[in-house]
């Protein structure tokens, strides 16, 4: 009976992402203009208004924002186009289906279950994002920006059971409507930063590199509401640190393999520029400058008042725009996501029911305000399988080692990569409850993966040879 | 038509961007510009959906 299940649950997820099983084929690969577009669309989002200020509000100097954030995307970009998008051309498959071959069917129910959980609380905070945009009329009617909690859940019902229905019924013009505004976002970003520099007393160009150091990014730390103490202080490591694992899970954890395997050469990883030095450059600093102009006028520095205070309505359209951009799509992606761990549900009904996990999420005043928690989280729970996928394809021929054990021998999971996965996550969780730094986790956490990967894959190949291979091993 | 549309599209960002350095310059008031950047959403949103692909990026 439990085997009866088991299978079941199996080959349900095989046929979620049954049209995606196959390698794309030479007719379908594009060119470098859709890359470049789809990396700049893809990166400009509500999070944006929120990660830029968590920099000022982290007490950054100047220097460890403008600096820090080039090197860190630049470390971002070169592990798009040097680790991720080489195996995405090599194998032309989603990562799912990579996983399935290394680690076997029951790695990818595991993935799958992790993966529509963290995308569940991603949809959440966006859902939040815009919600701090349209609480502006409440604001005003209520006289004070600090809402009561019943109010902030009625919009998180309101706002999210729209969401949730768009996602059910019109996914792909959610999709359309995000590729439309994303040069607009773009504009709005940048003209909201120059519109506010003046109200920090900045009147020229010269003066920039001053008002910057003096007013934005002054490298004292801010008070953080939910806690009442003060936010940790970064430094140019944490920016660096931070700028590069915030997609960590898309580049070294292999998600964006979905994308790039449409792509004719790996150079086109190189496109993941656009949308670091638009999205995770650009915006953040103007975010950034938005923030403390919002603090020096005395309003609450969160996405919706301080895109207000940068262009007026324009702003608070564009958090929504933003928010609601990400949401619905997220939340489509987290109920696929899912759909394996439910008995049978439809589409729909799994959606909505990830959807009222999303509305509950939205009520966490804190979601927002340790973002970047959550993604360094995020990072910290899917890059060992993203590792395990480079090291199967380049490191096992070198070594010796049989690449996609799992597939030639039928396993239902690889222990070697369940054992890893879970053995470096604890030892991060541990690294953390004794008070080291998430975001410096990150590659420890890769390389201890990667380690035990090999070891646990030498053990268990020496103690069971794969059979001779029928076809040769992509 | 859709070129001209086009035209359209991008001249109303531009207007948004031109009307934040007159207020960073002090050339404009803030309502002023930020009645050109709703002028300018309005204008964007109103013209992009007939010269813009519907086709959706390689990953969708």
């Amino acid at each position: 009976m439990a085997k009866t299940s088991h299978s079941s649950l199996v080959s349900r997820l095989d046929a979620l992402y049954e049209y995606d099983r196959e390698p794309v084929t030479q007719k379908d690969l594009h060119g470098w203009k859709i890359f470049w577009a789809t990396f700049a669309g893809e990166h400009i989002a509500g999070t944006e208004f929120v990660i830029g200020p968590l920099f000022v509000l982290h007490g950054c100097s100047a220097t460890a924002v403008l600096l820090g954030l080039f090197i860190g995307n630049l470390l971002a970009v070169l592990s798009w186009a040097f680790v991720c998008a080489p195996v995405a051309v090599r194998t032309r498959l989603t990562i799912y289906w990579q996983i399935r071959r290394l680690g076997g069917p029951w790695l990818t129910v595991a993935y799958s279950a992790v993966y529509g959980v963290i995308l569940c609380v991603l949809a959440g905070s966006m859902l939040r994002v815009s919600m701090t945009s349209l609480a502006l009329p409440l604001q005003h009617g209520f006289g004070t920006a600090d809402l009561p909690q019943w109010t902030w859940a009625l919009l998180a019902l309101g706002v999210g059971s729209v969401i949730a229905v768009l996602a059910v019924l019109g996914f792909e013009g959610m999709a359309i409507f995000s590729k439309m505004s994303a040069p607009w976002m773009v504009i709005v970003f940048f003209v909201s930063a120059i519109a506010t520099l003046p109200l920090l007393g900045c009147a020229s160009l010269s003066d920039f590199w001053r008002v910057a150091n003096e007013q934005i990014w002054t490298g004292v730390t801010a008070l953080d509401p939910s806690t009442g103490k003060h936010f940790a202080h970064y430094t140019i490591w944490h920016v660096i640190g931070f700028a590069w694992l915030c997609n960590m899970p898309q580049h070294f954890g292999m998600a964006d393999l979905t994308i790039l395997r449409y792509a004719r050469k790996w150079q086109m990883g190189f496109c993941s520029a656009a949308g670091m030095y638009l999205g995770h450059y650009c915006a953040w600093i103007a975010s950034g400058i938005l923030c403390a102009a919002a603090i020096k006028q005395g309003i609450l520095p969160s996405p919706g008042p301080i895109a207000y205070l940068g262009a007026g309505l324009t702003g608070a359209i564009c958090v929504v725009v933003a928010g609601w951009n990400v949401a619905s799509p997220t939340l489509y992606r987290a109920g696929l996501a899912l759909q394996v761990a439910t008995p049978n549900w439809s589409r729909w009904r799994v959606t909505l029911v990830v959807g009222a996990a999303m509305i509950v999420c939205a009520c966490i005043p804190a979601l927002l305000a340790h973002l970047d928690l959550l993604l360094t989280t995020n990072a910290l729970l899917l890059l060992p399988l993203g590792a395990f996928i480079f090291i199967d394809l380049w490191l096992f021929p070198k070594l010796g080692l049989r690449s996609n054990y799992a597939e030639h021998t039928r396993s239902p999971i690889s222990w070697p990569a369940g054992a890893a996965w879970l053995l470096s996550m604890v030892i991060s969780v541990i690294a953390f409850s004794r008070g080291a730094d998430p975001i410096f986790l990150v590659l420890p956490e890769w390389i201890v993966a990667v380690t035990l990967y090999v070891a646990f894959s030498a053990l268990q190949q020496k103690l069971r040879p794969a059979p001779v291979p029928a076809a040769a091993s992509v | 038509m859709k070129k001209l549309l086009k035209l359209l599209s991008f001249a109303a960002l531009a207007g948004m961007f031109a009307a934040s350095w007159m207020v960073f310059s002090g050339a404009l008031s803030r309502p002023t510009y930020e009645i050109v950047a709703l002028s300018g959403t309005v204008i964007w949103f109103g013209t992009v959906p007939f010269w813009m692909k519907r086709r959706l990026h390689a990953s969708e």
